[in-house]
């Protein structure tokens, strides 16, 4: 049974303000750390790099006039991409759209604001797709004007 | 006595109130953070712009979807040479186009062939020029091939700050 009479002295209204002022105190500090730990994992910065890389790989592609099948990352590389999705949107897959297509790289598929994205214009008639889960290798294929990404 | 518990009532009052602002800052402070962070993050691995606008600049030498010269019997292609009858502003929007809307956000560029007083862009392009390309080209015209020189104009993205960089 709580004593009512404690609420009505001055006291302890103080104690029990001061008590939840620690509270709101140590609240705002652990979330403070655990948006700054979320957000300053390597995780953000490999996606990007990985991001970057392939960007710049499907850019080269889409200069080459021929076919050409690229691997990432290199054999001897100690570069680890298994623990991420990469996926390969066009806006072009029939034919009848634009040529802009997007690179994503998230973890596990989870929809996250620290996603990389990247935009990419591609000539007209080519279209990029594709989905790599997970894998340890990813090979990017040019066949005429169709780029694909898979594991291999 | 009413003189104390009316101080006291005064006192919870205003503590509730700087609680209620301290949740807006903090709130505030949270979500600037973030971004800050964020922000951070993604200029971390930023790779120079030179590279990814090398590679892109290629198709325009390279590829014949773009302008490179492509031989009618042997389908082979001359890099680095260019077909006269495909240098103009609807191939340059078939070989790179950003879209209608924001497209001014992403590279744009003006190809200018001095020799010959030509020149053209890509839909986006607004003359906010933060690199200059210089290159060695060759120009099929016909039978004949001829030496030129061609230089790209390159708008990086109309949001970021200006800077003329000069490379080849």
């Amino acid at each position: 049974m709580i004593n009512m009479k404690l609420f009505k002295s001055k006291k302890a209204s103080s104690i029990l303000m001061m008590v939840f002022e620690l509270m709101a105190v140590v609240l705002i500090v652990s979330m403070l750390m655990l948006v700054s730990k979320k957000l300053n994992d390597s995780e953000s910065v490999h996606k990007n790099l990985i991001a970057e890389d392939l960007n710049m790989m499907i850019n080269y592609m889409a200069s080459v006039s021929g076919d050409i099948i690229l691997k990432y990352p290199l054999q001897n590389s100690s570069k680890n991409i298994s623990a991420y999705e990469i996926v390969l949107t066009s806006s072009n897959v029939d034919g009848t759209g634009t040529n802009d297509a997007e690179l994503k790289v998230s973890i596990g598929g989870e929809v996250s604001l620290l996603d990389s994205k990247r935009t990419l214009f591609l000539p007209t008639g080519y279209t990029a797709i594709g989905i790599a889960e997970q894998k340890e290798r990813i090979c990017l294929t040019k066949q005429g004007k169709s780029i694909t990404l898979e594991g291999c | 006595m009413s003189n104390k518990k009316a101080q006291s009532a005064f006192e919870i009052a205003r503590k509730q109130i700087f609680w209620i602002f301290m949740g807006l800052v903090v709130v505030v402070a949270v979500l600037s953070f973030t971004y800050i962070i964020q922000n951070y993050i993604s200029h971390l691995a930023d790779t120079p712009p030179e590279l990814e606008l090398q590679f892109i600049t290629l198709r325009f030498l390279e590829n014949p979807d773009c302008f490179a010269y492509q031989d009618s019997f042997n389908g082979k292609v001359l890099v680095n040479t260019l077909d006269i009858n495909k240098l103009n502003e609807e191939r340059m929007d078939l070989c790179y186009f950003t879209g209608e809307s924001k497209g001014y956000n992403y590279p744009n560029f003006e190809l200018y062939f001095p020799e010959i007083n030509l020149s053209f862009n890509t839909n986006e392009y607004y003359g906010m020029v933060d690199h200059t390309y210089f290159k060695q080209i060759n120009i099929k015209n016909g039978t004949e091939i001829y030496s030129t020189n061609l230089i790209i104009y390159i708008q990086e993205n109309m949001e970021t700050s200006r800077h003329d960089e000069t490379w080849s």
